[in-house]
């Protein structure tokens, strides 16, 4: 069979789409997944100089704004040579999906990859500094009472993550058509970061408690996504807050860490693969 | 030939270059594609440097083409909020979000999506507000994220979990008071409300302190709106009318006596399915919740009765879209 290989990762500035990327690169070159590497991409820069800086121990920095990726990747089923095919990743800044819905623009370059051989895989980080807050009724009541407008926030995340789906969804029923139902993987990362005692949840349920709007709209199924929902640690630690762990990850073989998962504890498949989010969104999993 | 093409077979776009539902710029259309041999093209006049990009959908609010195509695709409600200025409307259908975006809907209601979510959450900040001057008799489709605010429709899609799941679109009208206090005073006004005969349910909001204190002028004036409505408009009077009783919190709650006249007034007139709701979008009181009398409301709009012929089961897709009503609007009548 031919892997179907397009992947749209979706999320604003510091939401771990370029390291998951990275460590997506590591796992198909160590064969460590359903995916395996079918030789090197001829352009290896960008995901070699990314994936070194996660083996050694630290996570990428924010990506540049200049940067506009189209990482190519020669992929197969693993014990499937015949399924030789490529996977297309782009990564850019996050700022360019800010300006998605800000601006109401869609880069050309990626309404080309939206195909029935396209998934979409949505990053959502745990903790970021990015993370904007919704408006709550106090801060409501407090304005709407003295007319003044809040100057200090920006768009709530959750705002712009479910506008990002729904424009995708848009985009992808011109192109394709309106019975067509895209995969969508919905990614919590850093999950580690997640607060111990709420560690073992569903992260369909950590979204209910901190991004309620995208989980109703995940919840409600009216989306047009096959949509399913995942946390992901891609190293299963934090190298830059736990000094501990960054000594253990450096001791271990990399590849070997990390783990993503969906469901509640009792069907938890919390596996070392990081690429299940991948899988789901081609179509490889049912 | 133009770049465009369109997988609806009466467009004209690939050789006109103008889409058939009027949308400009054309490639905002769901329906419009773009071909990639011209893409390249414009790609490579780009500046090396540049990163080329198309529009989407606009989502500050929507005109009554693009409503119809929505409703299209699947039923919606069309729910007319008229009121003068600074009767709540707009606080009203922001309270509404924000309950959603909170999930304060939950259990029993889902937020399952929204068309103009920009123009919700410009709304909430107070950043999109009526120019003025120069505001559009008619309600018009909206193409850019620059254009001012205009009457519209804001759409917001709930699903239902009990008794049995089922998913709403809602479509409320978004319109300046001074649309109602025109319609009051000039019988002529009343084209600009044709869109309503479409309409599923009515809300008028009326503030509460203001029935209070100028109580025998906001009789008059709800009198003579509901009899526009009727009259001049035309409007069904099988359809949900509901007051909405704003800043009920100022009032403690107390739903003035004067509603009751206005009620009565209303089934006079022959509209069988009035009611009100008291309602608090934004509370100043502590013992009043922000949102009160929200979840009433769209309970209300949805009255399950047997006097209630508008079941999304009656109309055929011709007939859910706004053409029908704009050409032969004594159908319902």
């Amino acid at each position: 069979m031919s892997v179907p290989a397009n992947i749209i990762f979706i999320g604003g500035p510091s939401s771990g789409k370029s390291n998951y990327l990275f460590r997506t690169w590591i796992a198909i070159e160590r064969d460590k997944g359903r995916l395996v590497k079918n030789g090197l991409p001829d352009d290896l820069e960008y995901l070699h100089d990314g994936a070194s800086i996660l083996l050694d121990g630290k996570f990428a920095p924010h990506t540049s704004k200049d940067t506009r990726q189209l990482c190519q990747i020669p992929i197969a089923l693993r014990g499937d040579p015949g399924s030789a095919s490529m996977l297309f990743v782009p990564d850019a800044t996050g700022e360019l999906w800010l300006d998605l819905y800000s601006k109401r623009e869609w880069p050309v370059q990626w309404d080309e990859l939206v195909t029935k051989s396209c998934g979409f895989v949505l990053f959502i980080c745990v903790g970021s500094p990015h993370n904007v807050a919704a408006l709550d009724w106090i801060t409501c009541e407090r304005f709407y009472g003295s007319g003044v407008p809040p100057q200090a926030t920006g768009v709530p995340t959750q705002v712009l993550l479910v506008e990002w789906l729904q424009i995708l969804l848009s985009i992808t029923k011109r192109k394709i058509g309106c019975s067509y139902m895209p995969r969508l993987s919905v990614v919590v990362t850093a999950w580690d970061r997640v607060p111990a005692d709420r560690r073992q949840e569903d992260p369909q349920e950590y979204l209910e408690t901190e991004f309620p709007l995208l989980a109703q709209f995940i919840r409600a199924g009216a989306h047009g996504f096959d949509a399913k929902v995942f946390g992901v640690s891609i190293v299963g630690g934090d190298l830059e807050l736990d000094p501990e762990f960054h000594k253990e990850f450096m001791r271990s073989e990399p590849s070997n860490l990390g783990y993503s998962f969906s469901g509640t504890l009792n069907v938890t498949d919390r596996r070392g693969d990081v690429l299940t989010p991948i899988y789901w969104a081609l179509g490889l999993e049912a | 030939m133009s770049k465009y093409g369109c997988s609806k077979t009466d467009c004209t776009v690939a050789v006109t270059e103008k889409c058939l539902l009027s949308h400009v710029p054309v490639e905002s259309c769901l329906h419009v594609s773009v071909t990639q041999a011209d893409m390249m093209e414009e790609k490579l006049a780009q500046p090396r440097s540049a990163f080329p990009r198309m529009p989407v959908y606009p989502g500050n609010e929507l005109g009554l083409k693009q409503a119809s195509e929505l409703f299209a695709a699947r039923y919606g409600h069309l729910i007319g909020v008229l009121g003068a200025h600074d009767t709540g409307k707009t606080c009203l259908l922001c309270s509404l979000y924000l309950l959603a975006s909170c999930g304060d809907l939950r259990p029993t209601r889902l937020f399952a999506g929204s068309m103009t979510l920009p123009g919700f959450e410009s709304r909430v900040r107070l950043l999109r507000k009526w120019s003025g001057t120069g505001l559009p008799d008619k309600i018009v489709d909206h193409t850019s994220l620059a254009d001012p605010r205009q009457p519209g429709l804001l759409h917001l899609a709930l699903m239902e979990t009990v008794p049995v799941s089922a998913l709403r679109d809602f479509f409320f009208t978004d319109i300046p008071g001074e649309w109602t206090t025109d319609l009051i005073k000039r019988a002529d006004v009343a084209e600009r409300f044709r869109f309503l005969l479409r309409a599923d349910s009515l809300v008028i909001a009326i503030q509460a302190p203001q029935l209070l204190e100028t109580r025998n002028s906001q009789i008059q004036s709800a009198r003579m709106l509901l009899q526009r409505l009727r009259d001049a408009v035309g409007i069904a009077r099988t359809i949900p009318v509901i007051l909405a009783i704003t800043r009920c919190d100022v009032t403690g709650i107390v739903v003035p006596p004067a509603v009751y006249q206005i009620v009565e007034f209303a089934r006079e007139l022959g509209f069988s399915n009035v009611s009100h709701v008291p309602v608090a979008s934004f509370s100043d009181r502590p013992d009043v919740p922000s949102g009160m009398g929200l979840a009433s409301l769209l309970d209300a709009f949805l009255p399950v009765t047997a006097e209630s012929p508008r079941e999304a089961d009656d109309f055929s897709d011709e007939t859910r879209m706004f053409e029908r009503f704009e050409f032969v609007p004594e159908a319902h009548v």
